[in-house]
């Protein structure tokens, strides 16, 4: 039995489609987390391992040691009144406002440990006092429903009970301490991988059953002796192993990612440390809530798998299977987009919130069982687990009888009796098209062009609509993220609030001055607050003037954050007017730097590399030299130079139509999300801080034109290169890992860390916005745009001279 | 109009697949038997310029192929034995696509295309999708794909593979009817098939050509050496381990070997007319077999 289970497990790893795919997937996967989680960064220091071990060390002092910890904190706050101080005594000494000591490790600075510190003794501090509220709630509830005579053995007391007990419970036995979570909280938050699981487990569930259907050797395999439910639990067990370890593999890509950018922390911490956790209903450390998260992924995993295996074995056709599996998860994700507070149950119990945790994060939900609430946690698990078991053993039996599966040809029987009823009410309509159309030659008209033919071959491929489905998809989900992140960002609300309508526009002296004055105002009242109190103390001042000095201070202490980001603008832009003679704008950046941050668009990247390799691949395809069209093709008179035309011709068209559809929902969703003002377009890149590094005149606008351009190129180029490997390949997967090798492996080195591999950082290049900072940085020949345009000639230079060995092969052999 | 080899020679590697191979042929059709191995698909491939020859020529009216490029793929029709063809495509769209491919005018195609699906049989199912098929309606699609455009030369690999007796028949004899102005090559290991229509047959050993001749002659070679031996059942193996057997069959009375042999092998044994099956089991012995 065993051997068998390994046979199945070796026929579904075998299937080239499986490994193609789930490689692209891995790697889109490794890619798209690492783009999307923040980077341990803050004010361009990283936030490593002594980092956070020197954070620990203020929230260790902050508990065991308070007034340790305030020493320490008068410490900083002196270092940086004697500075301002040096800054009031001399005009011309110029502060720095993001200056900040590093007295506590001689190498972070002083004010962001105390500011993560703070960030985690008040999660601390809150915790304690939201679960405190939590069970008053409950309490309250209780005393009122006793108040109203509800039986106290009634549903609606006994949850009020169960949460009571379940908060003090948590109370309790959860030692919350001050800890950073760094890396886990990103793994928790980061849900993409479920998607690509749920992708993969589809084409899985399409090789357990039906290969050998489409094969013929279905009847052969259920004529022997162990060919019934033997081989069903055998399929079963063995698509239940690959579904498990593709659940391994994206949790492990995911955390290597997460690893390789940010680290992890220590683990063994309450899960409440993470802020989203704060209300977590359970009793559990990061280290524990991991695990069980995975469970529930691989439940989920199984259960869909179960699910969708049971669909292919009614059906037998792949098509079908993989329609039914995008359905279903398609509900799973409509639920699980619904509102929790409406919909609770439908947007906790479905696959996808299992997969991603949902059901664990959520508030304390009950279903009522026999009277008694049981935790939608368990009633999930459960019935997961139950309807798992009930998709296996209605997939084993049905295998066992045998079914012939969905005939299409069944299917058109119903079409032409459909057909034909509604032809009585066709008739007058097809009557007038006829009088309309009747220029047109009568007889079946073909399409005669080579280009017509290849565009057919490849529209006619399954697999590919189910590719481009999902990358469309994934494009769509990805673009539905683009959230509006500085709405978060207190500091610069309170600039758009306070400063960016005066300031707005080219930088002038008088708006330099205006900020001067600004400066020079605060400076004052800052210095004028060390010794207001001892003046109205000492009776120099009288009550009212210093009330009035306490709220002229207050108003400008509550604009200062504002005036930071003022002053740092200013700055900025009047250094960079010296350095460049290019005057920049005071933009209020309601988007665009957010518009021009997108980078490397995995979706697209996969679409193009599946149709490129297949392009030719789907040619060669045949088990051995004789069997495959090409040398059909190749002998007819227009099968070598016009076919090789025609195809490059289609799949490149189909490239920059595909190229326009994916940037035009990358660009619609930026601008519905963010209201990108008109006048941003006209102002000089150089005026994004992102862009300082931009010495020329070049607008926004000029430059989201030239981006585009860019991007449109740069995916010609990778489609030329890679219908080129396909011809010279001959062989789907060979064809993918050497096109993946030569685009990505450089860009995985230069995003490990390899500074000097940023100049062949192909994701970059094709995402071409990232690509832009390399070469404005490095400034080649004196050009912002000198090694983007060296980069494209030597890509254009290689794509061209392998299209030319290709066509070469094709056409002479 | 001749199509000519002159001495193709082809290796992979250690393996020799032509010696040498020559021979000159005008109008008719012309079978290539052999074993599995012996070269014909690999003559084949070199004949439609899918595979590059060692050494050699093969002219047509005198010009070497692979200068005329073009010019002779547009006289060339092309059946290998397992063809892939695309399995969403329906038979009459295929066909379609085929014509594009060998630029034949729209007309031509339009008249063309339903008169040739429809000597191979395929006409009820044109607008079915290929996958659909089975192997003897892929095989005769095939051959029709083959035959589109009138092509002057046509290599066909194992065109009847797959068919019922019936179908073999019909596919024999639209051959013989369109060979009449066509160089038609077939590789095939049922004699049957070109034995009653091959104008001559070349036999393939190795990549050598071990004797070629029209059907009459060759068989004309097995004259007295093809006897019908009747034997006892417990004879049989006894009887097929000292004699070449081509086939046993069962009466009444017993059983009866066809049996080749210069001599006679038992005194009731039957001189009989011999078949060009024999001739091939003569020359490729139990490799005949494989």
């Amino acid at each position: 039995m065993m051997k068998m289970v390994w046979l199945e497990f070796y026929k579904i790893f075998k299937a080239r489609i499986f490994l193609v795919l789930l490689l692209l997937l891995l790697l889109a996967n490794a890619l798209l987390c690492y783009n999307t989680i923040p980077a341990s960064t803050h004010e361009g220091m990283r936030m490593d391992a002594s980092f956070w071990e020197s954070v620990e060390y203020l929230c260790k002092t902050y508990n065991e040691d308070p007034e340790g910890y305030d020493q320490l904190f008068a410490e900083y706050e002196q270092a940086i009144n004697e500075e301002f101080q040096k800054a009031f005594e001399d005009p011309e000494y110029i502060f720095d406002p993001s200056w900040s000591p590093t007295l506590i490790d001689g190498k972070h600075k002083d004010r962001v440990l105390f500011e993560y510190a703070d960030k985690l003794i008040e999660t601390e501090n809150t915790y304690y006092e939201q679960i405190a509220i939590l069970r008053e709630q409950a309490i309250r509830e209780m005393k009122q429903l006793r108040q109203e005579g509800e039986d106290t053995n009634g549903y609606v007391y006994r949850y009020q009970a169960y949460v009571y007990n379940q908060y003090t419970k948590i109370l309790n036995e959860t030692k919350m301490q001050a800890s950073p979570v760094f890396g886990w909280d990103a793994y928790f938050s980061y849900s993409y991988a479920d998607v690509f699981v749920f992708a993969m487990l589809i084409l899985l569930s399409g090789l357990i059953f039906i290969p050998e259907k489409q094969s013929g050797m279905l009847p052969l395999m259920r004529s022997t002796k162990r060919g019934r439910s033997r081989v069903g639990i055998a399929k079963l067990v063995a698509a239940s192993a690959a579904a498990v370890i593709v659940v391994l593999l994206f949790t492990a890509s995911s955390c290597f990612v997460i690893y390789i950018k940010n680290g992890f922390a220590n683990p063994f911490v309450p899960i409440q440390c993470i802020e989203r956790f704060g209300t977590f209903p359970y009793v559990s450390t990061v280290f524990s809530y991991f695990w069980v998260l995975l469970g529930f992924k691989i439940v989920s995993a199984l259960c869909f798998t179960a699910l969708v295996t049971l669909i292919s074995l009614i059906c037998y056709q792949v098509l079908l299977t993989y329609i039914g599996g995008a359905m279903v998860f398609g509900i799973c994700f409509a639920l699980s987009a619904l509102s929790g507070a409406r919909f609770p149950f439908a947007r906790t119990a479905n696959l996808l919130s299992l997969a991603q945790g949902t059901p664990l994060v959520s508030r304390l939900y009950a279903l009522n069982l026999f009277n008694m609430p049981v935790s939608y946690v368990h009633v999930a698990a459960v019935s997961t687990i139950f309807l798992t078991l009930v998709f296996y053993i209605s997939t084993l039996c049905l295998y066992m009888k045998g079914n012939r599966g969905v005939e299409l040809k069944g299917l058109s029987r119903w079409y032409q009796a459909v057909k034909k009823s509604l032809s009585a009410y066709s008739e007058p309509i097809r009557n007038w098209s006829k009088k309309v159309f009747s220029f047109r030659k009568k007889g079946r008209i073909h399409a005669h062009g080579l280009v017509y033919w290849e565009a057919h071959k490849i529209l006619q491929y399954g697999n590919l609509w189910l590719i481009l489905i999902l990358c469309v998809t994934a494009q769509i989900i990805m673009c539905g993220q683009v959230k509006e992140n500085y709405v978060n960002d207190f500091q610069y609300r309170d600039y758009l609030t306070y400063y960016a309508d005066l300031v707005e526009g080219e930088l002038s002296d008088e708006k330099l001055a205006y900020v001067h004055a600004e400066l020079d105002a605060w400076a004052y009242l800052e210095a004028r607050n060390q010794t207001a109190y001892q003046d109205f103390s000492s009776g120099k001042i009288s009550e009212d003037d210093y009330n009035e000095f306490k709220k002229q201070y207050k108003d400008a202490y509550e604009k200062r954050g504002a005036l930071e980001i003022l002053e740092e603008k200013s700055s900025y832009l009047a250094e960079h007017y010296e350095k460049t003679g290019v005057k920049g704008h005071f933009l209020a950046d309601q988007g665009m730097k957010a518009f021009l941050s997108t980078s490397f668009p995995i979706p697209l990247y996969a679409v193009v590399l599946i149709l490129c390799v297949m392009s030719f691949a789907m040619e060669y395809a045949g088990k051995n030299k004789n069997d495959r069209f090409v040398s059909v093709m190749r002998s007819a008179k227009k099968g070598r130079k016009q076919s090789f035309r025609s195809k490059y011709c289609v799949v490149l068209l189909l490239i920059l139509g595909l190229g326009i559809l994916f940037y035009s929902l990358e660009a619609a969703a930026y601008m519905q999300t963010y209201s990108i003002d008109r006048s941003v377009w006209s102002a000089p890149l150089c005026s994004l801080q992102s862009y300082s590094q931009v010495d020329g005149g070049i607008t926004i606008g000029q430059y989201v034109l030239v981006l585009y351009c860019l991007r449109m190129l740069a995916l010609i180029l990778t489609a030329v290169f890679m219908i080129s490997v396909s011809v010279l390949a001959e062989n789907l997967l060979l064809s993918v890992g050497v096109c993946v090798f030569f685009t990505m492996i450089p860009s995985v080195i230069a995003r490990l860390g390899l500074d000097s591999m940023r100049m062949f950082d192909f994701s970059a290049w094709f995402g071409a916005n990232e690509y832009f900072y390399t070469s404005a940085a490095m400034n080649l020949f004196g050009n912002d745009f000198g090694v983007l345009i060296l980069f494209t000639v030597i890509f254009a230079i290689i794509t061209l001279i392998t299209a030319f060995f290709a066509r070469k092969k094709f056409t002479k052999g | 109009m001749t199509l000519t080899f002159d001495k193709i020679y082809k290796s992979y590697g250690k393996t020799k697949a032509l010696q040498g191979f020559s021979a000159e042929l005008e109008p008719g059709i012309y079978a290539l038997l052999g074993p599995n191995g012996s070269g014909k698909s690999t003559l084949m491939n070199i004949l439609t310029d899918n595979l590059k020859r060692d050494s050699g020529a093969i002219l047509f009216d005198g010009e070497e192929i692979l200068k005329m490029g073009v010019r002779f793929r547009e006289k060339l029709g092309f059946m290998p034995q397992y063809p892939g063809m695309y399995g969403n495509f329906t038979a009459e769209k295929f066909l379609w696509y085929m014509a594009s491919l060998k630029d034949i005018k729209k007309e031509d195609a339009m008249e063309q295309i339903p008169k040739i699906l429809e000597e191979v049989e395929l006409s009820d199912v044109a607008h079915h999708k290929i996958s659909s098929f089975s192997g003897g309606m892929k095989q005769r699609l095939a051959l029709a794909q083959a035959v589109l455009g009138d092509p002057k030369v046509l290599v066909l690999d194992e065109p009847t593979a797959g068919l019922d007796p019936k179908q073999r028949i019909a596919i024999r004899n639209y051959i013989s009817r369109i060979a009449f102005d066509k160089i038609v090559i077939i590789a095939t290991h049922v004699v049957s098939d070109i034995e009653y229509i091959a104008k001559q047959v070349i036999m393939l050993k190795k990549g050598i050509v071990v004797d070629s001749g029209s059907p009459t002659e060759l068989i004309a070679k097995m004259d007295g050496r093809v006897y019908s031996v009747p034997l006892r059942e417990s004879e049989v193996v006894d009887f097929q381990s000292k004699y070449r057997v081509v086939n046993i069959s069962k009466n009444e009375k017993g059983v009866v070997a066809r049996t080749i042999s210069d001599a006679k092998p038992t005194e009731d044994s039957l001189c009989i007319a011999p078949s060009l099956e024999d001739y091939y089991l003569f020359v490729f012995g139990e490799k005949a077999l494989v």
